[in-house]
């Protein structure tokens, strides 16, 4: 994990001083509501409807346990004791208050925290893939590059004031579990014949009013010019993407207006005349330096397979935890370990729905503690807003599984229906249309039978407020937005969305349903897609044809009928 | 216009000793230098000023193929009674000609002074632009002007801004925190100025 030296420190303490002189002028009447607006959004502070909201920084999802628990305890300290995981692998606090912010900033400078550009109109945390170094089939590490555009990112002089927010990830596998065709620019980590790395490079990729899947301008960007290359992007959208209208104002407009090869060539244009070859220019030594801090943990020489007999045992006199194992964990290129995803679903708790990413400070805590013990002090943040701990021997998987049962982070159900992204809708989001909490909750009473939920396979659930889309809605396999009649909550479902390789966009099935009517008509849909499914026994073969490919093939037709027929 | 202050890149109030004048033309926006003189003045005064000229006026004056248009004897005849020639140009409007500016590259490296004047707040085109100026390498001075706040100062320092045209009520606060924010953040040019790489070249 990247560890800050002398300047990185320098820069977040320059940050909290800055930021507190900022509120203090704000609140002394000095610095005007328009001035202080984007100020305090680059430091990541909404005013919500109940409170300001506070975004923290977790760049590319990685966190350390030390950091975890001052997350902990500022959540105790100036908030009601819990945070909010985002799709952008970030963290939320619901409820500080405004004159707390500055020292809530400082707390987090001294773990090497931050809020910085969390928010606003400047280059957004990167974000990756959850399992970054321990796949089998990586092509290189996304994490090193993630650093260096996060720092690169970071107070860029020239990129703070974007006609609107930019949002960059970065994947090294061929398997795309951080959705890079939805981001502003995605980069797809690739090796040439000669063996050298570079980038396939995405650009205009995006959800909101006007979704779009970005298209590739570059097949091979050499990696010494990643840098130059995002530079020349950056500064063709900062001066070319439109300000008169702010839904309109994000690169995928200006793409899809201008087209993807003449953009392509606008930043050729711009890049070959100024920055190319230029000091941006990127070298071995410096890939190595910032490879240095994303080396191997020490793993220990495990005997596999006295480790899998152990564990067959384990399995075989424990469904739940035979459960858990196939749903939560994920093969590890090291002999004897594997990886753990913990669900942050874990659905009705105590009577009460707990929303999709929430985690208390007693269980930060105790995660914190969990991943010293078992997976060398660190965890990740995941797209579906979900923690993973990467690095956990297989021996440890039952007493982990059994800690982690009883903080109620261990819900099966990962990669299913009930393992939903979910924004915080109109509950807390001033933006927001429509509630979604009570539609969770709705859809969790309806699903909780654990073995239908594992018949229907993999399935992904996306629900948002609003068509601001935070919660990736046009993405999912089944996409819920909120809306608002007349004063009433309404819901418009889509069908067939993809935000991995096969990246699309969901059909919308019809008329939004009545709030009270979203579980049972999400039931109609199950049921349309159970029927027509082409399961392994009619097909000779061991794949279960998923939601997505039932919609790509039959279309949303038999499900549109079955809804409102 | 005497209502502002010229302030330099260390933030120091340096208006005594600042001679820039604004041609006074219908267009010319507030705020552009401390006072404004006009065509006549220029011409009759004895003393030769630093006069800032519209930019867009001085490029069609100056590209002129046959020397011979109106403009160009204008501003041929300021150029005779001036000392030194600046311009002013509003950050969207270069924005606006960003694709041109190669081929102005002789006529802006010709000037002494380049004043982007910062539509709105929240418009970031003006650092783009700025940028685009030290890139064609202009290296004369770039002086912001407009509707920018305290708090994008540290940013247009390092975009490469050498001075600034503040308000006077903005001028008599204590302005010392806006130009020493973010010390020790990097300026966008160079990768090895970032923390990971800085000091392990």
């Amino acid at each position: 994990m990247y560890q800050y030296n002398y300047a990185d420190q320098a820069l977040v303490d320059e940050r909290v001083a800055q930021f507190r002189d900022q509120t203090e002028r704000f609140l002394a009447g000095s610095l005007s509501e328009e001035q202080y607006l984007p100020l305090r959004l680059q430091n990541g502070l909404y005013i919500q409807r109940h409170a300001p909201m506070l975004r923290i920084a977790i760049p590319y999802g990685l966190l350390a346990s030390y950091q975890l628990r001052a997350l902990a305890d500022i959540t105790r300290d100036y908030d009601k004791g819990y945070g909010h995981f985002t799709t952008r692998t970030n963290i939320q606090l619901n409820w500080p208050k405004l004159e707390d912010v500055p020292d809530i900033l400082a707390k987090l400078a001294s773990v090497q925290m931050h809020a910085i550009q969390t928010s606003g109109n400047c280059i957004r945390n990167t974000t990756t893939d959850p399992y970054a170094g321990i796949h089998q089939d990586e092509i290189a590490d996304p994490r090193p590059y993630c650093e260096i555009i996060r720092q690169w990112s970071t107070f860029h002089p020239e990129f703070a004031f974007l006609p609107r927010k930019f949002k960059i990830a970065v994947i090294g596998t061929h398997h795309d579990r951080a959705a890079t065709q939805v981001h502003d620019v995605g980069l797809h980590i690739k090796k040439n014949d000669q063996g050298e790395i570079g980038f396939e490079v995405l650009v205009g990729g995006g959800l909101g009013r006007t979704p779009v899947i970005g298209k590739v301008i570059n097949e091979f960007l050499p990696r010494e010019h990643l840098l130059s290359y995002l530079d020349a992007i950056l500064r063709v959208y900062n001066l070319n993407g439109r300000r008169d209208n702010k839904y309109k104002a994000r690169i995928k407009i200006l793409v899809e207006s201008i087209g993807a090869s003449e953009f392509a060539r606008l930043v050729n244009e711009e890049w070959q005349a100024h920055s190319k070859d230029g000091e941006l220019t990127l070298n071995d030594a410096q890939f190595e330096r910032a490879q240095s801090f994303f080396t191997a943990p020490d793993y220990e020489t495990i005997d596999g397979l006295k480790a899998q007999s152990d564990l067959k045992a384990q399995l075989d006199n424990n469904k739940d935890f035979a459960n858990w194992y196939s749903q939560n964990t994920v093969a590890h290129k090291i002999p004897g370990y594997r990886a753990v995803v913990i669900s942050l679903k874990a659905g009705i708790q105590d009577g009460k729905y707990v929303p999709s990413g929430d985690v208390t400070a007693d269980q930060m805590n105790a995660l914190a503690d969990i991943s010293d013990s078992y997976s060398f002090g660190e965890l990740r943040g995941t797209y579906q807003q979900n923690l993973v701990l990467a690095d956990v021997k297989i021996s440890d998987l039952f007493t982990l599984w059994q800690q982690l049962s009883k903080l109620n982070l261990a819900r099966p159900n990962i990669n299913t229906l009930t393992d939903m992204i979910v924004c915080p809708g109109f509950d807390y989001c001033s933006l927001a249309n429509a509630t979604t909490h009570n539609i969770a909750e709705q859809i969790e009473r309806q699903f909780d039978d654990l073995d239908y939920l594992y018949d229907l396979g993999e399935i992904r659930l996306n629900m948002s407020g609003c068509m601001n889309a935070c919660a990736h809605h046009h993405v999912g396999d089944i996409g819920i937005l909120g809306v608002d009649k007349k004063g009433e909550h309404w819901y418009q479902i889509s069908l067939g969305g993809n935000s991995s390789n096969d990246a699309k966009l969901g059909s919308i099935l019809g008329k939004a349903v009545a709030a009270d009517a979203v579980a049972s008509t999400l039931q109609s849909i199950l049921d349309v897609y159970m029927e027509l499914r082409v399961d392994a026994q009619n097909d000779q073969s061991d794949h279960v044809e998923r939601f997505g490919e039932v919609v790509a093939r039959v279309g949303i037709k038999p499900f549109k009928e079955r809804v409102y027929g | 216009m005497a209502n502002h202050h010229i302030f330099n890149a260390h933030g120091e109030d340096i208006s005594e000793s600042d001679s820039w004048l604004a041609l006074q033309v219908a267009s010319l926006p507030e705020g552009v230098a401390l006072d404004d003189i006009t065509l006549i003045e220029v011409i009759n005064q004895q003393e030769k000023h630093d006069v800032i000229l519209p930019l867009f006026d001085m490029l069609t004056a100056e590209s002129t193929d046959h020397n011979e248009s109106l403009l160009t004897e204008v501003v041929n005849l300021i150029r005779q009674h001036s000392s030194r020639l600046g311009v002013w140009v509003d950050a969207s409007d270069l924005a606006a000609h960003i694709d041109q500016l190669a081929d102005l590259k002789a006529q802006l490296l010709a000037q002494d002074l380049i004043v982007v004047v910062v539509p709105a707040f929240a418009d970031g085109r003006n650092f783009s632009v700025i940028q685009s100026l030290r890139q064609l390498g202009f290296e004369g001075e770039i002086r912001v002007a407009g509707a920018f706040g305290r708090d994008q100062i540290a940013y247009l320092l390092r975009v490469g801004t050498d001075s600034f045209v503040i308000k006077e009520h903005d001028a008599k606060t204590d302005l010392s925190q806006a130009f020493s924010a973010l010390a020790s953040a990097h300026s966008g040019k160079s990768a090895a100025s970032l923390p990971l790489f800085a000091n392990h070249e």
